[in-house]
């Protein structure tokens, strides 16, 4: 029950900040000069969360970190945190407007961001 | 309107630069939003955790209940902003809670991130590359065909009987 109740508020937390974060981004004056052309808001909040997420599990696996604290701070904070359904959908609004060149380098800066963000979360844990 | 009716007008500055909850290009945030987007992101995560104890699988496995919640979620998201876009209104909070909350928090990509990179660390190279390009494929085309329902409209296709 406690589970419950600790992942619930996990996601109160981890939502609105990651809609907080990806407009931070999203209308930052710096964007258009650094000429992003897919969304970077996103990018950012998926790539921040999978190396907490990374983190968690590096520490579960070398350090020795409870499971059920990982379960409510990585499943539940950065699960909610991080989003595959807006990936997904600014990918597929890119190939509607005709922009298939943009939704292949938005799929693929998102997945590199988000393993190797993961993997160095990982690894850092293990040097701890 | 275009064809999965996903963008609701071109040219439009506001639609073009606008993000999944509706741009913010359209005045700042509102605090009812962000209750809407805590709201549906409790709901979010209790269901994702909740399909996770019921499908659970072991570990080196294919991540299934991962896959499930991104792949189910990314549909009904391209359904209701299909379904969204043909009104009028911008209806911030109604996306904010569906679209940024509770969608946004049932579905995760950290777990993508972290259960790819454990799976390469537990010499299943193969499968993790397997997982990643499902869930790419698998979830993109679940967006599209989401959208595509909720354009034609799902009331007419429930009431043609």
């Amino acid at each position: 029950m406690r589970v419950w109740l600790e992942l619930a508020l996990a996601g109160a937390i981890g939502a609105p900040l990651r809609m907080y974060l990806i407009d931070l981004v999203d209308i930052s004056p710096r964007r258009g000069r650094i000429g992003v052309s897919i969304p970077a808001g996103t990018l950012v909040v998926n790539a921040v969360g999978s190396l907490m997420a990374g983190f968690l599990a590096g520490l579960v696996r070398y350090q020795g970190l409870s499971v059920s604290t990982q379960v409510v701070l990585g499943a539940g904070f950065c699960g909610a945190f991080t989003t595959f359904s807006t990936f997904a959908f600014e990918t597929v609004r890119f190939i509607e407007q005709g922009q298939p060149w943009n939704a292949t380098k938005n799929t693929t800066a998102s997945l590199a961001c988000g393993a190797l963000a993961a993997s160095v979360g990982m690894a850092a844990a293990s040097l701890l | 309107m275009s064809a999965l009716g996903l963008i609701p007008c071109s040219g439009c500055e506001k639609c073009q630069d606008a993000t999944v909850t509706s741009g913010v290009r359209g005045g700042r945030r509102r605090g009812v939003e962000y209750l809407a987007v805590a709201f549906g992101g409790v709901l979010g995560v209790l269901a994702r955790y909740g399909l996770a104890q019921w499908i659970d699988t072991g570990k080196r496995t294919f991540p299934w209940p991962t896959f499930a919640a991104n792949v189910s979620g990314a549909f009904v998201l391209g359904c209701f902003l299909a379904v969204m876009s043909r009104r009028s209104s911008d209806a911030r909070v109604p996306k904010a809670f569906v679209a940024g909350g509770l969608l946004g928090s049932f579905t995760t990509f950290s777990a993508v991130a972290v259960e790819t990179s454990l799976l390469v660390g537990d010499d299943s190279p193969l499968l993790a590359m397997g997982y990643v390009v499902a869930t790419m494929l698998t979830g993109l085309v679940a967006v599209a065909v989401g959208a595509a329902l909720g354009r034609r409209g799902l009331w007419r296709v429930a009431n043609q009987r």
